[in-house]
């Protein structure tokens, strides 16, 4: 997988349970480093974020049992 | 967009249309070529054989063609209306211009004419006297371009508007908009306002950009705000 494609998944999982509630310390330590990287991208975090959203919604096309 | 030509035919009985011709007569006939003519010439030939230009501006991939040009006797230094070999690179005018061009075969020569849109855009990077006569010739023979065509083509070639390389002779199309507008449309233009943002905005929207600021939310979320 992409690395970066993988660092912004993770980060777009981080902003996804902060809307749930605090961030414990490793989710904080992550978000400090992912929001250094430059090649986590706006673009890419809101593809992410997408990205996550849809899969937990059960839309799953990429999967390769679908 | 602009997409159908203005005017029905291509009249190479101008002195354009004459010089292609004596052009295409001296060009080996075992080989096909393919040449665009551009500038005032381009419109003598499509809207007004009266717009009158002192020389035929074209370019072709065929490298050897200002060979021909000589051998047809009409090299700058041989005849005082001449057809002067380009680069593609001086045709600096919208990217869609290859969409819309009229095209007649001539023999083994297929000559292409640019649509007047683009050859009006072109003529915007240094707006001359004579290029700002073009545009008025070309509204009074075919009521185009609109002010609305111009701005929305003007918008679709928003490149142009950029700043020149240092190397450049520089051209200034947000000032020669601000020059041409009230001669041919009378009214002020804020070029920056009604082609430019418009454009970039366009552009932001097919990108796809995000309107949150992700990374600062990541900021955040490390400072636990």
């Amino acid at each position: 997988m992409d690395p970066y494609w993988r660092k912004a998944r993770i980060a777009a999982r981080i902003l996804l349970r902060r809307e749930q509630g605090p961030l414990n310390e490793r989710d904080r330590r992550l978000a400090a480093r992912l929001s250094q990287d430059p090649g986590v991208t706006n673009r890419l975090l809101d593809q992410a974020l997408s990205f996550n959203i849809a899969r937990k919604n059960g839309h799953r096309l990429l999967d390769r049992n679908a | 967009m602009v997409t159908d030509f203005w005017t029905e035919t291509l009249n190479l009985s101008t002195p354009a249309g004459m010089a292609l011709k004596k052009l295409a007569a001296a060009l080996p006939q075992a080989r096909q070529f393919e040449i665009t003519i551009f500038g005032s010439a381009a419109l003598q030939v499509a809207v007004d054989p009266k717009l009158l230009s002192n020389d035929v501006d074209l370019f072709s991939e065929a490298e050897d063609l200002e060979l021909f040009v000589r051998e047809a006797g009409l090299h700058q230094d041989q005849s005082d209306f001449y057809i002067q070999v380009c680069s593609g690179l001086n045709f600096r005018t919208s990217p869609h211009w290859g969409s819309r061009i009229k095209s007649v075969q001539y023999g083994n020569c297929t000559f292409h004419f640019p649509h007047a849109i683009d050859i009006l855009i072109a003529k915007l990077n240094r707006l001359e006297e004579k290029d700002l006569l073009a545009f008025r010739v070309v509204l009074a023979k075919t009521g185009h371009p609109t002010e609305r065509e111009l701005i929305r083509e003007l918008q679709l070639a928003v490149d142009l508007f950029r700043p020149s390389f240092d190397e450049e002779q520089g051209h200034d199309l947000v000032n020669n908009c601000r020059r041409l507008w009230p001669l041919v449309f009378g009214r002020e233009i804020d070029p920056r306002a009604e082609i430019i943002a418009p454009a970039l905005e366009e552009r932001r929207r097919g990108y796809g950009e995000p309107k949150r600021d992700y990374k600062k939310e990541l900021r955040d979320a490390a400072e636990g705000r």
